[in-house]
């Protein structure tokens, strides 16, 4: 392992919100993005990351410290997982975008399993009430969509 | 520096997500419910047909009026899913599906053959038995199981990395030992009959393999697990006491030994080691699979350590777990037990982080007579750089209140004891106060 605990030095981060919070590097390069950015030896000033809040990047980085951590066993990785995905929607969207942006593939998949489990066995009226989409289909092109799929509902 | 962005804070419906992103949400999904939401919204239409993930799940479809009538509709349903789909890049294939009539042999061929043609990287086919009620029915003889047979030289013209078979037959090549299958990384054989030939062909055709994963095979007696990049090996579920299992990996990170029970074990070369976990019911076999893990940092392991280091087979002074850091332990707590744990911590000098597990009876066929004539001897814990402990399950019973205080009284460096509570147990602070402990180490974990 190159990155011990021991030696890590802390990293600058800057959030769109402007907030500014310092993370150990052997946690904040979980981030792919920011792994890049340090191996090119551009990570020195306050690495800005335009595209996520500071809450949400509080939210990050409290799951790549729990993922850097040595001492979890993945027994405990997976309770604390369960743990960390119970938010609210906007919450979940945020940390979607935000885990895409930083390409944090672990983080992106545990949300959009989260959400998927939302989904899942639900009828499309129920999902567009859960996730407040609005029904743009008129009645013909339901109609339509039921004939065109109807190999796969009956 | 204030800039406009396409800020995530924008993000408000599930519908406003990139495309590329629904996507993935709903890759995690059966290929049945993602199909369903092209009725969400016009967005939402078409976006099946590009997953990049297919996952056809016979448990989760509905079903008809008799089990011979929901395969059919389940195999057509999968058939059209693949004629409709849009040739966008297929990254996994999962398929779970009850086969059980050879008829569909063409069909199961003909969808790998798809899935292998559209590049998938990870491919896993569970052809799970489900006959309870069906062949009371058709009158099949119980014995009769019809299995697949996968035919494993289609590997050779894709680029499948993850491979997971269960419940099949494994047809391999006549001429498979000088084959090669450059592309898998990882493979999972579940409940598929192997022959030892058949396992020294495989490890020696899949030269790239890194994970392996056996689970409850059958025909295996001398197995040879030799295999220069192997990192990850799990072994589980094979009783075979005339029986013996040897591994040659140099790269081996990671052992799991779950119930694999044969007479023999022999590990070479495995300097790379540092994570293993061992759950095997029969001392016997315990201890001779502990022996051969002396130098790894990770360990998970039953209790079984009294008998080990009182046995006259361990010279004691030579069984040393020298850089064992962190270590999970599936106990008891009777005084066998915590003469288990003491016997275990003087042997771990640098053991730094402890979680209990707690077990009822995991061990079978305990010496009762050494744990009587032990009854009074009296338990010290000494371990000079363990620093926390993780009690899982805790219900604060005797016995778990006589362990915290055990780990008290030695702690030179202990700073912390995380009392997690068993589902339904309310724990709290003050109720341990008669524990009169001297330094405020204890915490209790919260959900």
């Amino acid at each position: 392992m190159s990155l011990s605990p021991s030696t890590s030095k802390m990293l600058s981060l800057k959030s769109s919100d402007g907030k500014v919070l310092e993370v150990e590097e052997h946690v904040a390069v979980l981030c792919e993005t920011i792994k890049s950015l340090v191996e090119d030896g551009c990570a020195d000033s306050p690495i800005p990351l335009a595209n996520v809040d500071g809450a949400t990047l509080g939210n990050v980085m409290e799951w790549c410290k729990k993922h850097a951590d040595q001492k979890a066993s993945a027994d405990d990785l997976e309770d604390w997982d369960a743990e960390f995905v119970e938010r609210d929607q906007g919450e979940l969207y945020h940390l979607i975008m935000a885990a895409n942006y930083l390409n944090i593939k672990g983080l992106l998949d545990l949300i959009c399993q989260k959400v998927a489990d939302m989904i899942k066995g639900k009828h499309p009226e129920k999902i567009r009430e859960i996730f407040n989409i609005e029904n743009d289909f008129t009645p013909e092109q339901q109609e339509q969509i039921r004939k065109d799929n109807s190999w796969a509902f009956e | 520096m204030e800039e406009p962005s396409n800020d995530s804070t924008r993000v408000r419906s599930l519908s406003d997500f990139p495309e590329h992103l629904l996507l993935h949400i709903l890759s995690f999904l059966p290929t049945l419910d993602a199909i369903q939401t092209s009725f969400v919204c016009r967005k939402w239409r078409h976006l099946w047909s590009s997953l990049p993930f297919l996952h056809f799940s016979h448990t989760l479809f509905p079903s008809s009026n008799s089990p011979s009538e929901t395969r059919r509709s389940f195999t057509d349903f999968v058939d059209r899913t693949l004629i409709l789909r849009s040739l966008f890049p297929l990254l996994q294939f999962h398929l779970q599906f009850d086969y059980a009539e050879n008829r569909y042999a063409s069909h199961v061929d003909s969808w790998i053959r798809y899935a292998i043609a559209h590049n998938v990287l990870d491919l896993d086919l569970d052809f799970f038995e489900e006959r309870d009620f069906e062949y009371y029915d058709d009158d099949h003889d119980d014995d009769d199981h019809v299995y697949y047979s996968f035919p494993f030289s289609v590997l050779r013209n894709g680029r499948v990395r993850v491979l997971k078979l269960s419940c099949c037959d494994l047809s391999l090549p006549t001429n498979m030992s000088v084959k090669h299958f450059f592309s898998l990384r990882s493979m999972s054989l579940c409940k598929i009959y192997l022959t030892d030939q058949m396992v020294s062909d495989i490890l020696k055709a899949c030269v790239n393999l890194e994970a392996l994963h056996f689970e409850h095979n059958w025909g295996m007696k001398d197995v040879k697990i030799f295999s220069s990049k192997l990192r990850k090996l799990s072994l589980k579920g094979l009783s075979c006491d005339e029986g013996s299992v040897e591994i040659y990996a140099p790269n081996l990170c990671s052992l799991n030994i779950v119930c694999f029970q044969v007479g023999k074990y022999t590990l070479r070369g495995a300097v790379s080691l540092v994570e293993a976990n061992v759950a095997l019911p029969y001392y016997s076999h315990w201890s001779k699979v502990v022996r051969l893990l002396g130098h790894v940092h990770r360990l998970a392991v039953g209790n079984r350590w009294f008998e080990l280091l009182a046995s006259k087979n361990v010279p004691s002074e030579r069984f040393v777990l020298h850089n064992l850091k962190f270590l999970d332990l599936w106990t008891g707590y009777s005084n066998t037990d915590m003469l288990g744990v003491a016997a275990l911590l003087e042997r771990s000098p640098n053991l730094e982080m402890m979680t209990i597990n707690y077990c009822f009876k995991l061990c079978i066929g305990e010496k009762k007579s050494s744990a009587e004539e032990l009854f009074n001897v009296p338990i010290n814990f000494s371990s000079p750089s363990l620093r926390e402990v993780k009690i899982k399950s805790f219900k604060g019973t005797a016995g778990e209140l006589r362990f915290v205080r055990l780990l008290e009284k030695q702690g030179a460096v202990l700073e912390k004891i995380v009392l997690v509570p068993a589902k339904g147990c309310e724990i709290s602070l003050d109720g341990l106060k008669e524990l009169k402990l001297s330094k405020d180490i204890l915490h209790i974990q919260q959900f």
